[in-house]
């Protein structure tokens, strides 16, 4: 992991954990006992700054509810997400740093809200920083110019705007409260295939032109192989796996990543090998590795205690494994 | 040799008060017996119209151009009337969407449609019902697409199981009726990549057993890759490039179809941005020249003269005048 | 918002075009004759009331009483001898006003029980629902009427105990809009932006949800002039010798079947304005979905 002097963000040992099932007035009254599932389960990472860290994972894997911790848009129920040196706060406490750190959803059909014109919906988080007209909008057109886009589309009902331009505009939004860490949520995921080199350019662009930093949340080895500087590999809310795309893409260690990356399909018409069983849920959650059960290579210790993140040679995996070999 | 779908010159248009719009032009596409056909296509490509158009599901604004044929065993299902349509499901022709609703009663437990798939395919091949009894079969089907606790599943309604469970719930039913024809429009988009690759597999295995032919429309050229024989690259409505599946992919004519093989990261950002296909699609480009045109790195005068005709290259054909200076009426 | 746009659409579908056309006639008369009326009774030239109807509504003559619909006379005339036709105009502003009062009444207080309890979530909605079932469980004829019999006979009263019955229906509806609106990523995104729940819920929940109300409310307009008919019918709307839809048809019924006119015209009126409504609330639904 970067240091913590070099890290622009740090999240340490971050839990998040949801409720499940109905809470109504008359559960609450039984005193039913609360059951709860850890969506985010001991999650320790840094980014160091201008660095773009891959968090690569399936639905369930807690990726999402990282990304949401880190912009502030869920409460930690222990641990600590810091902003240099600071720490972060759930995002209506958050002060004057709540415009460092922005989002860009992955569906920008509900990103953008369609009665809104493109320049209200790119304004919004500069709405409250008591700007004048002029300089919003001057902001507005800057905005729009550093994601390719011209002017005159300021005026535009987001709802007549298609795919590719309506993930610019929300990359325009968050954009324009001068962040340094951007959350990208799966941000190619629903738009076309053509317009996702388009925008994965774009962001690398902005990258290098504003020195940001990055946290990309993404299900694709591809956009992972592209954008990364780092991956970290989710799974059920604990990574297991943390290195440089070189050796997690190419030289997976955990099994997880192994199969991950095995199903994925390929352009030389190879079938893709699933992984056996079925995707897990998080609440009946083992005592021992949460993958052992589909896991290819599970060994006895595997069931009785859960795998620390071993480090070894720069990179950090969860598995008994990599700590013989 | 005729295949068990052939589609001829199929148009579908779309109308609203205020505007009309041709989602396929001159669609031709053949399928034959035990064939895996992927349409590969993007937003505006008219692939879904496609599949809603052999499946007779085309909503009430869309009409279906005079001069369009599609054939399924010899049938021209364009003019069949609804109580024939009906008869398609008997005829053996099954479609899975990504909606799972559209083609799973979300009112019906999961043990009665899929008898109900049962009791389609016995009527159409007249076999009966195996002596042990329809849910002891709904149990081994449901097995069979590796649903881990059948009995269980099969008291259950759809919304109460995982969108990769209806999945495989359909393709339970499908391999209940056995039908000869499958289409299937963008089912492992809502899925991870590890239950995807699960229905991959189990439809490529359906193949192998039951020679069944397969309509795959999807948007992932991976997913193509890994299911299809043959692939069907459509843009603007129209067929662009279509050939052996193996030679589309490693060996690219349409300039669209390069692009999106390219569009597709295989490198580090250290490497270079990605060759991105410029622009974006836009009905203005659907009228009387290479839809394409516009976003074309390759784009010549002779592209906006009229609509490049499909020309033969080996087993492929490309819709492309620098392949051929030939042009549709 | 393009609104030559909208009505083509409506009008491409025939029974929205009916639709439009019937609500549009009502609401257009019911503006052009309730200003004349206010006129009138500003400027004590009551005449002004009649000046775009056939005949005084008041002006009852005997021996014209239960004269059948002809070309001089519609509709008919009633026991009085007064044309109905004419009456039925000059109600008209009448059921309109109600119609609109209410419809607004229901949206502010549904909209205001309803907003919160979607958006919120958890006590707020728990409270804010129990009360609205509250409401909701007694039928709408008796609340209305317990209120009436409280508070007296007069449209304003009649007004009153309708928005109190009409409100839950709106807090219900608004309250599923905000639940659904309430995660999309645009609300998330605001969030991001440091606005107040407040400001979320009037910039996006509430354009949002605009569509659905307006359809809903469309059709509702209808089913107001419904109730507040039978409320009069039950007579507690605006005192004889005042027209009154709902009371021309309870008062025709002491003719019926004989003169039959009298009950059942009145009691047409009614049916095709609500009709009406529906006919365009379905429309707006349709066509707020695309499907125009």
């Amino acid at each position: 992991m970067s240091s913590s002097n070099q890290a622009s963000l740090q999240i340490e040992h971050a839990v998040k954990k949801f409720s499940i099932g109905e809470q109504g007035i008359f559960t609450r009254l039984r005193r039913e006992k609360k059951r709860y599932m850890n969506a985010v389960d001991d999650v320790t990472l840094g980014v160091a700054k201008g660095e773009t860290l891959v968090v690569l994972g399936e639905s369930g894997c807690g990726k999402t509810t990282l990304g949401r911790l880190i912009v502030g848009l869920e409460r930690l129920n222990s641990g600590r997400i810091s902003y240099e040196g600071s720490e972060l706060k759930y995002v209506r406490d958050r002060g004057a740093v709540r415009g460092r750190l922005q989002m860009v959803f992955q569906d920008p059909s509900s990103s953008l809200n369609p009665y809104l014109n493109v320049s209200t919906c790119i304004a919004e988080p500069i709405s409250k920083m008591g700007f004048r007209k002029s300089e919003v909008t001057a902001k507005v057109t800057e905005a729009l110019k550093l994601v390719g886009m011209e002017s005159l589309f300021m005026a535009r009902r987001t709802s007549d705007l298609s795919g590719g331009q309506k993930q610019r505009t929300a990359i325009a939004r968050a954009l324009i409260s001068d962040p340094t860490v951007i959350v990208l949520d799966e941000p190619t995921s629903s738009i076309d295939v053509s317009i996702q080199a388009q925008i994965l350019n774009l962001l690398v662009e902005l990258q290098n032109l504003r020195g940001l930093t990055y946290v990309l949340i993404t299900h694709d080895p591809n956009v992972a192989r592209f954008m990364a500087d780092k991956i970290a590999v989710m799974y059920l809310g604990k990574i297991v796996e943390y290195g440089m795309p070189g050796d997690v893409l190419k030289h997976p260690k955990h099994p997880y990543t192994q199969g991950l990356l095995a199903s994925a399909p390929k352009l030389d018409g190879s079938s893709p090998e699933a992984i056996r069983g079925e995707p897990p849920s998080l609440i009946n959650l083992p005592k021992g590795c949460r993958f052992e059960p589909r896991c290819p290579h599970a060994m006895p210790k595997c069931r009785e205690r859960e795998p620390a993140l071993i480090s070894k040679h720069s990179e950090l995996v969860a598995c008994y494994l990599f700590e013989e070999g | 040799m005729t295949g068990i779908l052939e589609v001829e010159n199929l148009s579908v248009d779309y109308t609203t008060s205020s505007s009309t719009v041709h989602a396929l032009r001159n669609v031709s596409l053949t399928v034959n017996e035990g064939e895996i056909l992927s349409i590969v296509g993007e937003s505006g490509s008219g692939k879904s119209t496609f599949a809603l158009a052999v499946s007779k599901l085309l909503p009430p604004n869309a009409t279906i151009l005079k001069g369009g044929k599609i054939s399924f065993r010899g049938k021209d299902l364009t003019q069949l009337n609804k109580p024939q349509i009906r008869q398609i499901r008997g005829t053996g022709i099954f479609m899975i969407f990504q909606n799972v609703f559209l083609s799973l009663n979300p009112l019906m437990k999961i043990k009665r449609q899929v008898i109900e798939a049962i009791n389609v395919r016995s009527k159409r091949t007249s076999t009966s019902l195996e002596k042990r009894g329809p849910e002891s079969e709904v149990a081994s089907i449901l097995k069979s697409v590796r649903i881990g606790d059948a009995e269980a599943i099969m008291e259950r309604y759809p919304h109460q199981l995982s969108g990769g469970q209806n999945q495989r719930v359909m393709l339970a039913m499908a391999l209940a009726e056995k039908p000869s024809l499958l289409i299937a429009d963008e089912p492992t988009t809502a899925l991870d990549v590890t239950t995807q690759a699960q229905v991959i597999l189990l439809l490529k295995e359906i193949r192998e057993k039951s020679k069944m032919s397969i309509v795959y429309v999807t948007h992932d050229l991976g997913v193509a890759a890994s299911i299809s024989d043959r692939m069907a690259v459509l843009y603007g409505g129209m067929v662009q490039e279509v050939g052996p599946a193996r030679q589309v992919l490693s060996d690219p004519k349409h300039p669209y179809t390069l692009g999106l093989i390219k569009s597709i990261p295989s490198k580090a950002k250290s490497e270079g941005s990605l060759d991105a296909i410029k622009g974006a699609f836009s009905w203005d480009d659907v009228g009387d020249a290479c839809a394409f045109a516009a976003r074309c790195p390759l784009v010549r005068e002779s592209c906006r003269r009229a609509i490049p005709a499909l020309t033969k290259l080996d087993r492929t054909l490309v819709r492309c005048v620098n392949y051929g200076e030939s042009y549709e009426q | 918002m393009n609104l030559v746009r909208d009505i083509r659409k409506l009008a491409s579908r025939p029974s929205s075009l009916i639709g439009l056309v019937i609500v549009f006639a009502f609401y257009a008369w019911s503006l052009v004759e309730g200003i004349l009326q206010l006129a009138g009774s500003l400027l004590h030239m009551q005449s002004l009331g009649w000046l775009l109807i056939p005949y005084n509504p008041y002006q009852y003559t005997l021996a014209n009483s239960l004269l059948p619909p002809s070309l001089s006379h519609l509709m008919g005339t009633d026991d009085l001898g007064r044309d109905i036709w004419s009456r039925v105009l000059f109600a008209a502003p009448t059921d309109a006003m109600v119609s609109v009062l209410v419809i607004a009444g229901g949206i502010l207080i549904g909209g205001l029980v309803g907003y919160p309890a979607g958006y919120f979530g958890k006590s707020v909605d728990e409270v804010n629902m129990r009360v609205t079932d509250l409401f909701l469980a007694f039928p709408a004829l008796i609340l209305a009427l317990a209120i009436e019999a409280t508070l007296g006979r007069d449209v304003v009263y009649a007004i009153i105990a309708l928005v109190a019955v009409w409100w839950p229906s709106y807090a219900r509806l608004v309250r599923g809009e905000a639940l659904k609106i309430k995660s999309m990523k645009f609300v998330d995104a605001a969030l991001l932006s440091g606005l107040s729940n407040f400001a979320i819920i009037s910039k996006h929940v509430v354009t949002n949800s605009l569509n659905t109300l307006i359809s809903y409310a469309t059709i509702d307009l209808g089913n107001t002039i419904l109730v507040y008919s039978i409320l009069s019918f039950l007579g507690l709307g605006v005192p004889a010798p005042a027209p009154e839809w709902g009371t021309m048809v309870a008062y025709g019924l002491n003719e019926f079947p004989q003169w039959w006119w009298y009950a059942v015209l009145p009691g047409v009126v009614i049916a095709v304005i609500v009709i009406g409504a529906a006919l365009l609330g379905d429309g707006l639904r349709d066509m707020f979905a695309g499907e125009l």
